[in-house]
């Protein structure tokens, strides 16, 4: 038996899936974090009988009008395969809203079951159902459910009623809406007309819905339009701080403590009777590379945990809501913030939940910027260059992460006047409740990340560590390269030429720009190739490097370049296009060759440019003088602005002869 | 190169082979990233 799950956006469709069927997938306190439909079987201790039954979770929708892609997928999975049963997800605490969705599903000949969720918020917001009532108005079985609770969830009574209606083969009686053979509009009028009726009958609210709540007033300042802001900064701070500055590095150390055990274990193992190129490939490739970009593990799964905490709470809605009202003014809207929030995970989710923006323009824009927000493969570059350069400082990271909006927010103004559209947009969301965040959910958000990132180190960053450590042993002849000549290496030699091409952002030195282009398999190979190319495990023990460096407190003098050219290089690697895997969602959702390419040419040229400007202008105030390749550089960021400028002029122009709408 | 050397880099190659095992076996199964870890299990990566 198939069963779908159906309901409005943020009703708890995906927490209702997991209950019932044991999965973990992830949840979000807010509207459209299902973009695509889910399968699995309902699990044993609500399955009793051992029936067949499979349930799919469905993306969020309105109606069966879709408006954005993923309601699509909903209306065509119920209307094109059928399931046996629906549950349709009424959120009891919105009856109205949600009521008219369920009107149009009983219309489709299926048997429904409603799960009235969110019942313990409707007892304590003193709000009064007759399910009865309800059940005999729709003519569908009612069962009130609390998703979230482990147990008087009404989850069993749900599944047994679904497998009663399931198997009873009846025909459910049609509600009387009384459409006949109205159509659009007046259909609408006539089921708001019939759903507002229902509401009337079954619910009673003791509370008047006219008087502000608690949550009214904490939004008053929360979502504030100036407050808003310096909240915002003060939270992304306090994330930052607590994962990269104070408990992260502390348990870095420990972690780090272990590898280099690990490694040092191995490396009594093989003894002095390996060949050292064996045991080099070994030690400094494998473990090494691995072990350097693992060493970041305790500050990503802190970050992430800090993060999931924000998010359960509600507050991240809150921040697309305060957003909203800047963003509308570069032609995004607070629908944007959403893809860019799930990008500080991985820029691919975040990329793929760009297809919940209905505009073609603002969804291919959100898509080409989202990749912009620090993403977790780039959280252990932000915290070696602040742990190294910057003692370990949180501001680091938060300023990094509120960089990535600014350039979003230039970078949407930039692509709006080039596509020549001054249409207005308009963002409406739904605020979830605000809640106590569950640390259950937030630990099983950071250990799923944990694990994934462990499979990645495991995996990609092992094979390229490897690949690197056998390029740098190696020259063109393939005869071992000495210790005193490691510019003769296969993989020096391919990376110098590209140097110079960085020597006006401050790090044209072959290590850094070999590490750079492996970045672009997967961002933590920047981490791993440094590791390799200068030979250090442990990246979180700064005073580990001081001793390897010989001079007392500098960092530098291990990399060759200071803490201007390190900031010039974190922000190229942060600014420029993501992984190849990310470039490949930006592909498929972009749906658009030219927009595609224009997106990798801006993302080159809006790393390049902050990158040369955080470089030279840092060096300047630091020392007075400008840096190195100024001439080079300034040509080359010249030439970029020169080209972004004409498209930005000839899309004014374009939209002054045809002020219609413009899309790409 | 002595024996020792070539059971370290057996291990190695087995090492870098499972690796790489598990990279191609996801890409068969339609998995179009290198392994994130932003999309927690709605990625078919870690399925």
């Amino acid at each position: 038996m198939r069963i779908a799950l159906t309901g409005n956006p943020n009703s708890g469709k995906t927490t209702l899936f997991n209950a019932i069927t044991g999965k973990i997938e992830h949840v979000g306190n807010w509207p459209g974090v299902t973009i695509e439909k889910k399968e699995s079987k309902v699990k044993q201790s609500l399955n009793k009988n051992k029936e067949d039954l499979i349930v799919v979770d469905l993306p969020g929708a309105y109606s069966m009008s879709p408006y954005t892609k993923e309601e699509s997928i909903t209306r065509d999975f119920v209307e094109e395969e059928h399931p046996d049963v629906i549950i349709n997800i009424v959120d009891s605490t919105n009856l109205s809203r949600s009521v008219f969705f369920t009107s149009q599903l009983l219309e489709l000949g299926i048997p429904v079951v409603i799960a009235l969720n969110k019942s313990d918020l409707t007892q304590k917001r003193k709000i009064k159902i007759d399910n009865e009532m309800l059940g005999q108005l729709l003519k569908c079985p009612v069962v009130s459910t609390v998703s979230t609770a482990a147990s008087n969830n009404g989850l069993s009574d749900l599944i047994l009623e679904v497998i009663r209606v399931g198997k009873s083969g009846e025909r459910q009686g049609l509600p009387q809406i009384g459409i006949g053979k109205l159509k659009n509009r007046k259909a609408d009028a006539k089921r708001y007309e019939f759903v507002n009726e229902i509401a009337e009958r079954v619910e009673k609210r003791i509370i008047d819905s006219a008087k502000q709540t608690r949550q009214d007033k904490a939004d008053r300042i929360i979502a504030h339009k100036w407050l808003g802001i310096p909240i915002f900064i003060m939270a992304i701070w306090l994330v930052f701080s607590i994962s990269q500055a104070w408990l992260g590095p502390w348990l870095a150390g420990i972690m780090g403590g272990w590898i280099d055990a690990f490694y040092n274990f191995i490396a009594g193992l093989l003894g002095p009777e390996v060949h050292p190129v064996v045991s080099n490939l070994l030690l400094d490739g494998i473990i090494g590379g691995v072990g350097a970009v693992l060493g970041f593990l305790p500050l990503i799964m802190l970050l992430f945990f800090c993060l999931a905490l924000l998010e359960d709470c509600g507050y991240m809605a809150r921040v697309a809501v305060v957003m909203d009202r800047y963003f509308k003014k570069v032609g995004l809207s607070g629908r944007s913030i959403i893809p860019m929030v799930i990008s500080t995970g991985c820029a691919i989710p975040g990329i793929m939940a760009c297809r919940t923006i209905k505009d073609e323009r603002q969804r291919r824009t959100t898509a080409m910027l989202t990749p912009f927000m620090p993403c977790g493969a780039k959280l252990p570059i932000i915290a070696l260059f602040a742990g190294l350069f910057f003692g370990d400082n949180g501001w680091v990271g938060t300023s990094m992460y509120f960089m990535g909006i600014i350039v979003i927010f230039l970078g949407a103004l930039i692509i709006r006047k080039m596509n020549g559209d001054k249409s207005k947009t308009h963002f409406i969301m739904e605020l979830p409740e605000y809640r106590i965040p569950s640390f259950k959910r937030a630990s099983l958000s950071m250990l799923n990340r944990a694990k994934s990132f462990i499979v990645k180190a495991g995996t990609i960053i092992l094979v390229c560590n490897a690949i690197v450590q056998l390029l740098q042993t190696f020259n063109w002849q393939l005869l071992v390269v000495a210790d005193s000549a490691p510019q003769t290496s296969i993989l020096a030699s391919m990376a110098t030429p590209l140097a110079v091409l960085f020597i006006p952002l401050g790090f044209g030195i072959w290590q850094f720009s070999a590490a750079a282009v492996t970045g672009f398999i997967a961002k933590e190979n920047v981490i791993g190739t440094l590791a390799v190319c200068f030979a250090i495990t442990n990246f979180i023990d700064v005073e580990e490097l001081v001793l390897i460096s010989g001079a007392a407190g500098e960092v530098s003098a291990v990399f060759g370049i200071g803490a201007v050219a390190a900031l010039s290089y974190l922000v190229f690697n942060l600014f420029t296009p993501p992984c190849f895997a990310a470039i490949g969602a930006m592909r498929s959702e972009m749906e658009s060759r030219k927009w595609f390419w224009g997106a990798i040419g801006f993302q080159l040229g809006m790393g390049y440019t902050l990158s040369f400007l955080v470089y030279q202008i840092g060096t300047v105030i630091t020392t007075g003088a400008l840096g190195g390749g100024f001439v080079g550089g300034l040509v080359a960021v010249v030439l970029m602005v020169g080209v972004v400028s004409y498209l930005m002029i000839r899309g004014s122009r374009k939209t002054a002869a045809n002020p219609v709408k413009q899309l790409g | 190169m002595s024996y020792i050397d070539y059971i370290v880099i057996g291990v190695i190659a087995a090492v870098v082979a499972l690796a790489i095992i598990k990279l191609v076996r996801n890409k068969r199964k339609g998995v179009k990233c290198t392994g994130c870890i932003g999309c927690e299990k709605d990625c078919n990566y870690l399925k």
